[in-house]
């Protein structure tokens, strides 16, 4: 079967165009997402540089092949920013104020000094490869955890496209004119092929990451409170039972403390509903860093918190329910130059066997008994 | 300019080929969101379908599964925007779609009828996907689904316009080339599925997104707003009405012996009935209202608009209807805010006040505090 190679070059700038209106419609429907702006623009100047390719014959040609080439190398970096804006790592335009100068009087001397169609695609392989494998290595280097194995498939689309560069570098090329580029030949056509699977495959992988990640931070927002970033009620019901039901099986024993700040609704009604929520916040930040790291610790609701140690005993659980106590105490939350004192009320069970329901409502009665007995104390539970 | 059909074609089956796996990928990481299978699967059938339709002259029965095939992927697509949509998604209108193409290639074989009945069923399963798109789709999804819903009008067009291309060798064909119709259909399939890949994935980051907000805004437990995207939104309804020289309600709910029941009863109970009452709260949602769980077993609502009447009217009613339906009872405190002074904060706390001495009058009641 033969290939029609103006029919490739057509469709490859008809669908570079498409993607990167699709490009720029998802952005636009999504809003501000890290990553997506470099992303679009450089999908734009990838399409405008596919439709440059295509006017050739049309167009006096030395600009044309400036243009195309030279939005070529700025929207492989455009992609590079935003997959290093994606992965959270520091970009710079210096690599690509250091590459463009040399590729654009590359391809100049090679289309007027010493006209060369083939120095020209050494030129232009050359410059766009270190791009594709700068992409890759981004995605497979410094992709969050959660989103290492699909960050994998923009991956590979872009190491693909860089070894294809460097593999064109062999392939036989006829004649010195631009236009003979549309000659038949199949070196012509598995360029061009080449590139019209490739920039679907990135495109639509990369569009496909984004929505990845959305789905990632969605299961996150639904687990954290977003007040005070600890899990929320739901999360900590779940986390709190897998830790209980660990210990039980291990025969440890596991305590659950019910920590709930003193006079809360006080503080709303005098400072306002922001010094509570700040209040909420410090209390937060003060009792999760002081916790063991194996500790799940979560907000239960308005002013209540609850924090599972599994593996404590009674007296580890007491003794790091007094330490919570006296810190918050001793720390006041300061909102604006006012310092608002804090106290907090703690009931204290631990068992080994025993719910983690069972726990937090044996904990609960305690913390109730510790509000009735004056507050800012710590009250174990009965067994 | 001159294209190639034979060229178009092979790129047609490239680009398909390579979206169904990439959507597939995609299916495999984002597992779970309503509507994926089927529009993978679609997907995946019209390219399969225009693979097997292409093989048509060599290997025997190929056009006919072709033909299948290619009229059940948008059928899919159809069910996938269905299931996105939270509607049900009817199994007998493709199968009779599928169906009815099969049979009519079987009564009349030919590929004049195979272009008609898969051109055909395309165009109206396009149009029923714009009709769910449009009608159907969330509120806050509007946008995405309207940019789909175009796209998939203009698929519906061309198919209509493709059901009527003269076929290949017969006479009438313009143009003095005679494979433009072939071409046409090849570069018209390449862009809608490459539309189509888009569309699927844009729509589902759309509901992700959506979902990602409402986590951070909802109460985990009753669904309703949580206590800072109410004062939020409330604020926000409060400003529209102080702009416009309205009145403005605020009604705080409180359940009653709420402790007693948690301690006697146990979380799971006390849980079960703040979610019965936020069931019921919300059934009394109106025009513009914004309602909120505001602490422990505390409730808010804004009602902008409102004068005393109207919002004791309301809180009288829900009052009614919990202690009817629900094992428990509930008490209202309502603050009116009119002209220019109206601050949530304020209106709040005292709202906070006249439920207080609803509590203190006896329980399951509504009072309001007078400015």
């Amino acid at each position: 079967m033969s290939l029609h190679v103006p029919t490739i070059a057509l469709m490859l700038a008809l669908v570079g165009v498409e993607l990167a209106l699709g490009f720029l419609l998802v952005g636009w429907m999504l809003g501000r997402q890290r990553g997506l702006g470099p992303w679009a623009a450089g999908a734009a100047c990838l399409s405008i540089g596919g439709v440059a390719w295509g006017l050739r014959g049309l167009v006096p040609e030395v600009p044309l092949i400036l243009v195309g080439n030279g939005l070529q190398m700025v929207g492989f970096c455009l992609l590079w920013a935003g997959s290093r804006d994606f992965c959270g790592r520091p970009r710079s335009f210096v690599p690509l104020a250091l590459g463009l100068p040399p590729f654009l009087a590359g391809l100049f001397w090679f289309a007027t000094a010493v006209p060369s169609t083939r120095a020209r695609v050494i030129v232009f392989s050359l410059g766009i490869a270190p791009w594709c494998f700068a992409i890759a290595a981004t995605f497979f280097r410094d992709a969050p955890a959660e989103l290492r194995l699909s960050a994998r498939i923009p991956g590979v689309a872009f190491l693909f496209h860089g070894i294809f560069q460097l593999v064109r570098l062999f392939l036989p090329q006829e004649g010195t004119s631009p236009v003979d580029l549309l000659r038949p030949g199949w070196a012509q056509a598995a360029a061009m092929l080449e590139i019209y699977v490739s920039s679907m495959a990135t495109m639509l992988a990369l569009v496909a990451l984004l929505a990845h990640r959305l789905l990632i931070e969605f299961a996150h927002a639904a687990r954290t409170d977003a007040l005070t970033g600890l899990l929320n009620r739901r999360a900590i019901e779940e986390e709190g039972a897998r830790a209980v039901a660990l210990c039980a099986g291990t025969r440890l024993p596991c305590a659950v403390l019910v920590l709930d700040l003193d006079h809360f609704k006080r503080i709303n009604d005098a400072h306002g509903h922001l010094a509570g929520d700040e209040a909420l916040r410090h209390f937060a930040r003060l009792v999760g860093p002081s916790l063991r790291r194996t500790d799940v610790f979560g907000r239960l609701g308005g002013e209540e918190f609850v924090a599972v140690m599994p593996g404590a005993d009674a007296a580890e659980a007491r003794g790091a329910a007094e330490r919570l106590r006296q810190l918050v105490v001793e720390t006041p939350s300061v909102v604006e130059g006012t310092t608002i004192p804090l106290s907090v009320s703690i009931g204290v069970a631990w068992g080994a066997g025993e719910s983690f329901d069972a726990l937090v409502s044996r904990a609960d009665d305690a913390l109730y008994r510790a509000k009735d007995g004056g507050r800012n104390r710590v009250i174990e539970a009965v067994a | 300019m001159t294209v190639d059909a034979d060229t178009l074609v092979f790129l047609e089956l490239l680009a398909g080929v390579e979206l169904a796996a990439v959507l597939l990928l995609v299916g495999r990481l984002l597992r779970g969101e309503a509507g994926l299978w089927p529009w993978v699967l679609g997907v995946a059938s019209a390219t399969i379908g225009s693979l097997a339709a292409a093989l048509g002259d060599v290997v025997p029965g190929a056009a006919l599964l072709g033909a299948l095939l290619m009229s059940l992927g948008p059928a899919l697509v159809w069910a996938g925007a269905r299931d996105h949509c939270g509607r049900s998604r009817p199994l007998l209108p493709i199968f009779a779609s599928v169906a009815a193409v099969g049979g009519a290639q079987l009564a009349f074989p030919g590929a004049r009828t195979e272009q008609l009945a898969v051109a055909l069923s395309a165009a109206a399963w396009s149009v029923a996907i714009v009709w769910t798109l449009v009608r159907h789709a969330p509120a806050h999804e509007r946008t995405g689904a309207r940019l789909a819903a175009g796209l998939f009008l203009l698929h519906g067009v061309f198919q209509l316009a493709r059901a009527f291309f003269p076929l290949p060798g017969e006479a009438g064909v313009l143009l003095g080339q005679r494979d433009w119709p072939r071409a046409l259909v090849a570069m018209g399939s390449i862009f809608f599925s490459v539309a189509w890949a888009f569309a699927v994935l844009g729509l589902i980051s759309q509901r992700l997104l959506g979902k990602m907000r409402d986590a951070a805004r909802t109460d985990g437990l009753t669904g309703l707003l949580n206590r800072r995207a109410f004062l939020e939104d409330g604020a926000r309804a409060l400003e529209f009405c102080r702009r416009r020289r309205r009145p403005c309600a605020v009604v705080l709910a409180d359940l009653d012996h709420f402790k007693r029941l948690n301690d006697t009863r146990g979380h799971a109970a006390g849980d079960a009935a703040l979610r019965a009452f936020a069931a019921e709260f919300a059934r009394a949602a109106g025009d513009g209202l914004v309602q909120g769980r505001y602490g422990g077993e505390e409730f808010a609502t804004v009602i902008p608009r409102a004068d005393e009447a109207r919002a004791r009217e309301w809180a009288e009613a829900l009052r009614a209807r919990v202690a009817a339906t629900a094992d428990f009872t509930a008490s209202f405190g309502i603050a009116v805010g009119t002209g220019a002074e109206i601050d949530l904060v304020r209106l709040i706390a005292r709202a906070d006040e006249a439920l207080y001495r609803a509590k203190a009058e006896g329980r399951d009641r509504v009072c309001v505090q007078q400015a």
